[in-house]
């Protein structure tokens, strides 16, 4: 015997459907926001990464080239300098450097005879200083102090006999690297410390006490209790400043404009040469494009590795 | 096990003081309680003898020997936070273990069967291998108590430990500790709390604490029958003891007449009067508010079946032989 519904179901009231739209009607101003400014350009500079179009036949439609671009950018060796250059030198030196130091930066300003410290407040006020120093401001100040003849850096060396003459930072290869480095690591750096220093300090007082308790020493305090518990936002840090220094224009290209000749060019500053000097909007693209990809891989593995096992 | 005498302890942070001078012994073996309000100075004590905090000036000594300077880790104590302190990257049994992992000469053998040992005491071997934060409070407190039994200490040391709990499992809890004190009877135990209603079930002793200062120590009935003092008295007992002052106690030779509510009676001849406030039934028991004119009102424990009505008004005798009379510095009249 079959039983059969005895009414249809009774249609669903209005205000129901009110509450059912509701979570979606309040994520869409952000998402138009999202659409406009970041999916927009984001698919249309996809779509050009096809195209063959010059600066100039920006707005009409370009030639359409297939996967063209993208062959001629990975098989161009100056894309393989430069992705080394983006992934080592930029990226990989400055984000290990960064953590290290700002690590350390933070365990000292979280020490107890630090915070007992009267003037403690004021070290960690001036700590944010070249946090709010727009980069570009902070390149141009660090030009100066490392130039050849008038920087403040050849000044001092000269001052205390370490060299004769003043040393153009910027103008050569065994010096560039760690010059764009240090402007780097010294704008970059109080984002770290800080963010671990919150860290640290949201760590109960007493799971030290415990350890403490248990037997265990200061640095088995650190590296057994403390460093795991900071491992979440050190994944999260080192998440960040990846991306955001992969992606990064602006320190190479007011420093060095990616030289002496093309030894500093990275990834970024090739695609903005590619678009806007060489006008090459397509060809541009497609680097962009493979940046991007690059980080997403990066970012999937990245997860895999730091969330597996939970 | 060891026994821990304070010498004239005090303890300052900067120009404030929190610990005044305080003289105390306590035997091995023994479960103290250190009671007191807030801010009385109990857990900075309790912090004092466990060595995580510097005595400021006085002696701290654990079985004769002088520990003013001595690494709370090698004084041979544990001790049980009020928030558990678990390390929560690690599992129950990696928190139990880990201060026998940073200790020479147990091997991972050992390690195993004390750590088993102190669960199975507990019985909290089903989670071990569980993250704190998959755990209950009851739970986590109870791998709290577990990781200290695990060091073997001498001296046992709690921070409020039931404080975080419910009621039902603060109670439950409270009977553990007592159950374990028993097994554990070479172990000197000082137990910090603010309820009056742990330190009676628990102690052998109390030590009642204000302002940095000893107000009395003795054990729970010698606190209860024979407080020395107004404050003391206040304290100690629930609910605490009505204080009479005024013409009722004049003939009496006293500033301040102590009277706890157990102690009087509803009776048509009773020599006080007052009007009922409020009536509280607890079932077996029932607390009655009166208003007699005093600062507070007066509570009378009477029979859970007695029927009471608000504005009723109804005298009380007090047991003679209960009255508690104190001077006007708030000291006891024997």
């Amino acid at each position: 015997m079959s039983v059969l519904p005895t009414s249809a179901p009774a249609e669903e009231p209005a205000h129901v459907w009110g509450k059912k739209l509701e979570p979606y009607l309040l994520v869409l101003p952000a998402m138009l926001i999202l659409a406009f400014f970041f999916a927009g350009p984001a698919i249309y500079n996809i779509a050009l990464a096809f195209q063959e179009l010059s600066l100039f036949d920006l707005g009409r439609e370009g030639r359409w080239v297939g996967f063209d671009n993208f062959a001629e950018v990975l098989t161009d060796p100056s894309t393989g300098q430069s992705l080394i250059n983006t992934t080592v030198w930029l990226t990989v030196v400055t984000v290990v450097l960064r953590l290290v130091l700002g690590l350390g930066l933070a365990l000292l300003l979280n020490a107890t005879v630090f915070s007992r410290w009267k003037l403690g407040w004021l070290v960690r006020s001036l700590i944010l200083v070249p946090w709010v120093t727009p980069p570009v401001v902070a390149v141009a100040a660090w030009k100066w102090l490392l130039d050849a003849r008038y920087g403040v850096v050849n000044q001092f060396l000269v001052g205390i006999g370490a060299i004769e003459q003043g040393i153009p930072f910027l103008a050569r290869t065994s010096t560039v690297w760690g010059a764009i480095e240090t402007m780097l690591i010294w704008r970059e750096l109080p984002f770290v410390v800080i963010t671990i220093l919150a860290a640290l300090q949201s760590i109960p007082s007493e799971l030290r006490e415990a350890a403490r308790i248990d037997g265990a020493n200061e640095f088995q305090i650190q590296t057994r209790i403390v460093l795991p518990l900071l491992k979440p936002v050190l994944a999260v840090i080192t998440l960040l400043t990846t991306i955001w220094t992969f992606n990064n224009f602006v320190y190479v290209w007011l420093a060095t404009r990616g030289g002496p000749g093309d030894y500093t060019q990275v990834l970024a500053t090739q695609m903005y040469t590619t678009s806007f000097v060489d006008y090459r909007m397509g060809a541009g693209a497609a680097v962009g494009v493979v940046m991007s990809l690059i980080m997403f891989a990066f970012a999937l593995i990245y997860f895999f590795v730091i969330f597996r096992e939970k | 096990m060891a026994s821990i005498e304070l010498k004239n302890l005090r303890k300052s942070f900067g120009a404030f003081d929190v610990i005044k001078g305080i003289d105390l012994r306590i035997e091995k073996g023994e479960f103290m309680v250190f009671v007191g309000p807030s801010g009385c100075g109990k857990s900075t004590l309790l912090r004092l003898i466990s060595g995580l905090e510097d005595i400021t000036s006085g002696d701290m000594i654990f079985d004769g020997k002088r520990v003013n300077a001595v690494a709370p880790a090698k004084r041979g104590i544990a001790m049980v936070f009020q928030s558990y302190a678990l390390y929560p990257h690690m599992s129950v049994y990696d928190n139990m273990a880990f201060g026998l992992t940073l200790e020479r000469g147990h091997s991972k053998e050992d390690i195993r069967r004390r750590v088993e040992k102190a669960a199975d005491m507990l019985q909290i071997r089903p989670y071990l291998d569980r993250l704190p934060k998959q755990l209950s409070g009851g739970q986590r407190q109870r791998v709290a108590i577990g990781r200290a039994i695990t060091r073997d200490p001498k001296v046992f040391l709690f921070d409020e430990p039931l404080s975080n709990l419910d009621a039902a499992l603060r109670v439950a809890t409270r009977i553990e500790i007592a159950r374990l004190h028993a097994d554990m009877d070479q172990v000197t135990m000082v137990y910090v709390t603010h309820d009056q209603v742990e330190a009676m079930t628990l102690a052998d002793r109390i030590c009642v604490l204000r302002d940095g200062l000893i107000e009395q120590v003795g054990t729970p009935l010698e606190l209860y029958e024979h407080p020395a003092s107004l404050f003391v008295a206040g304290f100690i007992g629930s609910p605490k003891m009505n204080f009479l002052t005024g013409p009722k106690v004049e003939a009496y030779g006293c500033a301040t007449l102590g009277i706890r509510g157990e102690h009087m009676t509803i009776r048509p001849d009773g020599i006080w009067e007052g009007t009922v406030i409020h009536a509280e039934n607890l079932g077996s028991d029932a607390y009655v508010y009166l208003d007699m004119g005093e600062a507070e009102p007066v509570v009378v424990r009477v029979d859970g079946t007695a029927t009471v009505k608000s504005g009723e008004v109804l005298r009380v005798s007090p047991l003679q032989e209960r009255l508690h009379r104190f001077d006007a510095a708030g000291r006891p009249i024997r």
